[in-house]
């Protein structure tokens, strides 16, 4: 190693704090006896902090790719997906439970001859609970019952089984072939990740909505604050008033109305009686995105921090207001409000003259 | 395929030791919900999860590959801890109005050193320009802080120490092309 990469080592040394003791304290006074080692130092941090920024960025930008792919507008998704097994598993049970094990108040006293014909033959042939027991075969046998035996898992008879309600219905089970109820949880997730996978790869392209592009717009909140102390002190003087009703009964009614009138007067200061002015203020900016909906859907959806706005041309002029709680969107001048419910919805345009007059005012 | 498997904390910090990035895409389908539901209750928006996320699984990273390293929470645990931090030290940026980036000085301890006086955009790109396998190997020694073992069996080098001739190499080569860059008086009087 020669004295210069040595130096480079050291310098590394140093700057990732490994540096210890002696050799420390040496390199300390060199750094400030010797300018020109300095410079070296600086450069040499200089270019590992651009090296480290470089690194982040790729990874960051690695992150993204990889994980933007599974996020979609249409959720279709695997805990979806996961719901939709476990529906099926359960009236796939509830098949088994009422039709194979017999299990189910009016189908608890079934003779042999009442019994589906898979049934039939598997009381005729005990030997048949020698089969395979897979589900999936279970499942894709739910359409052809009549036609093909039903393979039967191992039944233990002194089990407590849940009767299903329902009767089963064929119609539900379209494709069998997606929900493999196997035990091992594993292979759920994995089967599962697979089918997500393929929904949100190029087979499933054509269904998905389109974002046009995005802008992010400033909520501003109309603070009608004036209007709302002057309020304030009316209430609670209206309390005082309902105290002295009590204690000095109705007939002084029309007396402390009027002493509740001048009370009024007095208490509010000069200034909270002049016209109410609204003040605005910047709330927080929120990321409005223009999307095309495959089903040509007219609305917005809406979460609190992004709105989605379906339909909507992405040049179209737009502003937030926030009023009494309530946020409105601006829409080439037409004030609509909008609903954080995080679900679809249409828009609707404010008809109120207060608040219209409330959102106009600058 | 690692992303169709279920890992352990222990064996999701084996697989970052051995620099397999993949670890760092199954973390971050499997903390997702858990951070976008925080960020959001905590005035953040769905951009926000990514970003931070994408931060803070960086920041696991490179403390795995740290030598003091040790993991003594769950995985899951340790990741909210970073969210949280890096969390309210944005949100503590937005207040103030502030614009700094901290993110960059994690490793590097010796703040005595200014490198103030040096453009920074400069050395960035003359960092872009590099080769390929020059890039990585800075890479893995300087931000991921890999063991010279492993980047020699990650990038095929006969031993460690072709790693670290090699890492000097690179480092001399992209120094010149920085010094070349301005006049030879701001490193050396």
């Amino acid at each position: 190693m020669t004295d210069e990469q040595h130096i480079h080592e050291l310098i590394d040394q140093y700057l990732m704090g490994e540096l210890v003791g002696q050799d420390l304290d040496k390199f300390k006074i060199r750094l400030k006896d010797d300018p020109a080692f300095l410079k070296q130092v600086q450069l040499q941090k200089a270019i590992i902090q651009s090296i480290e920024a470089s690194r982040h960025a790729d990874l960051k930008a690695m992150l993204q790719e990889r994980t933007s792919k599974s996020r979609g507008i249409i959720p279709l998704n695997g805990r979806l997906l996961a719901i939709a097994a476990t529906v099926v598993s359960l009236v796939a049970l509830g098949f088994v439970l009422r039709y194979v094990i017999g299990f189910g108040p009016e189908n608890s006293e079934l003779s042999t001859e009442d019994k589906p014909p898979a049934v039939q033959e598997q009381v005729a042939k005990p030997d048949a609970q020698e089969q395979d027991a897979d589900d999936l075969v279970l499942v894709d046998s739910l359409k052809n019952e009549d036609k093909k035996p039903l393979p039967i898992t191992e039944i233990d008879s002194n089990a407590q089984y849940v009767v299903a309600d329902e009767e089963p219905v064929d119609e539900e089970i379209e494709e069998p072939r997606y929900f493999n109820v196997e035990t091992d949880e594993d292979a759920d997730l994995a089967q599962l990740r697979e089918d997500e996978e393929e929904l949100d790869g190029e087979r499933f392209k054509a269904r998905r909505d389109t974002m046009l592009g995005s802008t992010n717009v400033v909520l501003w909140a109309v603070n009608t604050a004036s209007v709302v102390r002057q309020s304030d002190i009316t209430s609670v003087t209206t309390n005082d008033d309902t105290d002295k009703k009590a204690s000095r009964g109705l007939g002084r009614k029309n007396k402390d109305k009027k002493q509740k009138e001048e009370l009024d007067k007095e208490s509010v200061p000069d200034e909270l009686k002049a016209p109410a002015k609204p003040i605005r203020q910047q709330v927080k900016s929120v990321r409005v995105e223009f999307w095309h909906s495959i089903v040509n859907f007219k609305g917005y959806k809406f979460d609190g921090n992004k709105l989605l706005l379906f339909d909507t041309p992405q040049n179209t002029s737009l502003s937030l207001t926030q009023l009494d709680g309530n946020i409105y969107l601006n829409k080439n001048g037409t004030y609509y409000r909008i609903i954080a419910n995080n679900s679809f919805n249409q828009l609707r345009k404010v008809t109120d003259s207060t608040v219209l007059n409330s959102l106009n005012q600058k | 395929m690692l992303l169709n498997k279920r890992f352990s904390d222990s064996q999701l910090v084996d697989e970052i030791k051995s620099g397999n990035e993949e670890a760092l895409v199954v973390m971050y389908k499997s903390y997702y919900a858990m951070v976008k539901s925080f960020i959001l209750k905590n005035n953040g928006s769905e951009d926000e999860v990514e970003d931070v996320l994408q931060d803070s699984l960086i920041a696991i990273w490179r403390n795995v590959n740290k030598k003091e390293f040790s993991l003594t929470v769950k995985m899951s645990t340790y990741l909210m801890a970073i969210v949280k931090n890096l969390w309210f030290k944005q949100l503590k940026k937005k207040t103030r109005f502030t614009v700094v980036d901290e993110s960059l000085q994690e490793k590097i301890t010796a703040d005595d050193i200014s490198t103030d006086h040096l453009d920074q955009s400069v050395i960035h790109q003359l960092v872009a320009e590099l080769d390929e396998t020059c890039k990585k190997l800075l890479s893995y020694f300087y931000f991921d802080g890999l063991e010279n073992k492993i980047i020699a069996e990650k990038m095929g080098f006969a031993n460690t120490d072709t790693v670290k001739s090699k890492k000097y190499q690179c480092f001399k080569r992209l120094q010149a092309a920085v010094t070349s860059q301005y006049n030879k008086e701001d490193f050396f009087n």
